[in-house]
């Protein structure tokens, strides 16, 4: 499996794919950080209008960024399709697979890969909206351990929940063979929980909205303390996609 | 290395209503280079993707390198393969794909690139990405990467799809090189039977997903013995006649074929014999043992015994 993550990563290392998602991330964290803006998909207004204060410090920036993580899902997606997508669409997976690695080992480590890969970003993605801040002259709001406290664990939990929504996504593409089913779904993934939210009100799908924990922690309407639920539910679809993935490549036609 | 390299016992494969494979059992020897011959859709890529692991087994056993399928450990470390297509990263060059497959060996020593792109000739495009190669260069991509790892069995399934003459004929030499030089044990399939003649030591014949012959290049050879074919419409009558005549050795191929494999007698005192008997030749030619004819009996003979049987 480590052999296979080092492969991996050789082959990020000679894909222009993988600079062109850490620039795009570092842009879209500028602009929002230079211009204060805060904005992402499915947010709604009411808390969007609490990072309308007149000036921004550093801390504010840091969750402002936050709102606007679902962009964040959006571009990461390029890491799907580069990590383990492309490897169905060229079905490249069978070198990988008569090479005698287990399937599990396989999805494991397609999901270790896509999981340090976002980590890195999302560690980017704050990392700049702290530098932009700095540089912009802004006050931190915090002292320097609570913004290197809050950096860590919005990478943390921003980076786990779309790796949640990403192990869905790879049980999808694993059971269709199909590339832009799986992306679509990741797409419209934090849509259709929040349309379904709307309409039904069914308290337990706050459980499975993955892309809304880490903006509730940046409002404050949920407490660290509080995540345990939500991280346990997350673990429990992490198992079931990669064990059952798994499963379903050791079953399936490849 | 135990002498057994690949052991088949009784495997069979259905898709929905269709039984790809039924009840095959066939064992690869080491040293061997088993030559795997079937019409399209007779089964010959399924029975390697059932072992490598590609198709899922669920009936029958498969021992390859002394470890049974479903369960291998190393046996897959030890094995090169190509199914179907040879795949590459198409954006990766030549050089970074045989790269990427030698960190998943694990795999350190830098002089086995080189040496393994000299060995299958692309060593002058080591530089271009996979995507640009000819299918002619992705199919010696191919046999690089399954070949990196130095593996103790190689499965070629249709090496030689999409080579132009020159390229099968080199093609040809790398195989027997593999066994020879390296003691590389090799199952291929292909559908041009002449190539298949000059590599393979051992045959197997598939047809409509069952195995109706194994026999050795010998065997072969000998099966193939030129000879006067006949066609007649009585075979029985016919061998009745060349029996009484003292013709020499022949076989009877079906109700209509026979073949005289030596006889004293020239084919127009063959036919005039015959004739005389009151049985009618409708065809006699002179005829040189091939693989493809050999492959043609055998199919036409399996397909009578099958329509005889219903």
């Amino acid at each position: 499996m480590f052999n296979q993550i080092k492969a991996d990563y050789y082959r990020q290392r000679h894909t222009w794919g993988i600079y062109v998602v850490l620039v795009l991330t570092l842009v879209f964290s500028s602009l929002i950080t230079a211009n204060e803006s805060t904005g992402g998909i499915m947010i709604n207004t009411d808390s969007m209008s609490n990072f309308g204060i007149a000036h921004w410090s550093i801390l504010t920036g840091l969750k402002s960024a936050t709102l606007s993580t679902t962009v964040l899902l959006y571009i990461d997606i390029a890491i799907f399709v580069m990590v383990i997508g492309q490897e169905f669409s060229k079905k490249v997976y069978k070198n990988t697979l008569i090479s005698g690695t287990s399937r599990l080992s396989f999805i494991v480590g397609k999901f270790a890969t896509m999981l340090i890969d976002i980590l890195g970003l999302t560690f980017s993605y704050y990392g700049m909206v702290m530098l932009v801040s700095h540089l912009a002259g802004r006050t931190a709001g915090a002292s320097t351990l609570t913004l290197i406290r809050t950096w860590g664990l919005m990478t943390l939990t921003v980076a786990f929940f779309i790796s949640v929504i990403f192990s869905i996504g790879v049980i999808i593409l694993v059971t269709l063979s199909s590339v832009v089913v799986a992306v679509v779904f990741v797409i419209l993934w934090p849509f259709l929980i929040a349309i379904l939210a709307n309409f039904s009100h069914w308290q337990w799908l706050k459980y499975i909205d993955f892309t809304d924990v880490a903006q509730a922690i940046a409002l404050g309407t949920l407490k660290v303390e509080s995540l345990w639920p939500y991280i346990g539910t997350s673990i429990g679809v992490l198992i079931v996609a990669i064990v059952g993935s798994a499963i379903i490549m050791q079953r399936k036609e490849l | 290395m135990s002498d057994e390299v690949l052991v088949i016992d009784n495997v069979s494969k259905r898709f929905g209503h269709f039984q790809a494979l039924d009840r095959i059992s066939l064992t690869i020897n080491n040293g061997d280079i088993y030559g795997l011959i079937g019409e399209n859709g007779a089964g010959k890529t399924t029975l390697m993707r059932l072992i490598t692991g590609l198709s899922f087994l669920k009936q029958g056993q498969i021992t390859l390198l002394g470890e049974a399928a479903g369960h291998y450990q190393q046996a897959l470390r030890r094995t090169g393969a190509i199914i179907e297509n040879p795949v590459a990263f198409p954006n990766l060059t030549v050089t970074q794909n045989l790269k990427l497959c030698a960190i998943q060996h694990g795999i350190s020593e830098p002089h086995l690139i080189a040496e393994t792109l000299g060995f299958v000739g692309l060593s002058a495009k080591q530089g271009t990405k996979a995507k640009q190669l000819s299918l002619g260069q992705r199919q010696r991509l191919g046999l690089a990467l399954a070949i990196l790892p130095r593996p103790d069995f190689l499965i070629l399934d249709e090496p030689t799809n999409g080579l132009d003459p020159s390229g099968i004929i080199e093609f040809r030499q790398l195989i027997k090189q593999l066994n020879e030089e390296r003691h590389t044990t090799i199952l291929i399939s292909s559908h041009i039977l002449s190539e298949l003649y000059q590599v393979s030591s051992r045959f197997g014949f598939i047809h409509q997903g069952r195995l109706i012959k194994e026999l050795t290049k010998g065997e072969l050879d000998l099966a193939n013995q030129a000879g006067l074919a006949l066609t007649v419409d009585h075979v029985t009558a016919a061998s009745q006649v060349l029996d009484e005549a003292a013709v020499g050795e022949f076989a009877i191929m079906d109700e209509h074929h026979l073949i005289i494999h030596h006889s004293q007698l020239s084919a127009a005192a063959i036919n005039q014999l015959l004739i005389q008997k009151g049985v009618a030749v409708s065809e006699l030619v002179r005829q040189e043992g091939s693989l493809e004819q050999y492959y043609m009996n055998l199919v036409s003979g399996e397909e009578q015994r099958h329509v005889q049987s219903n």
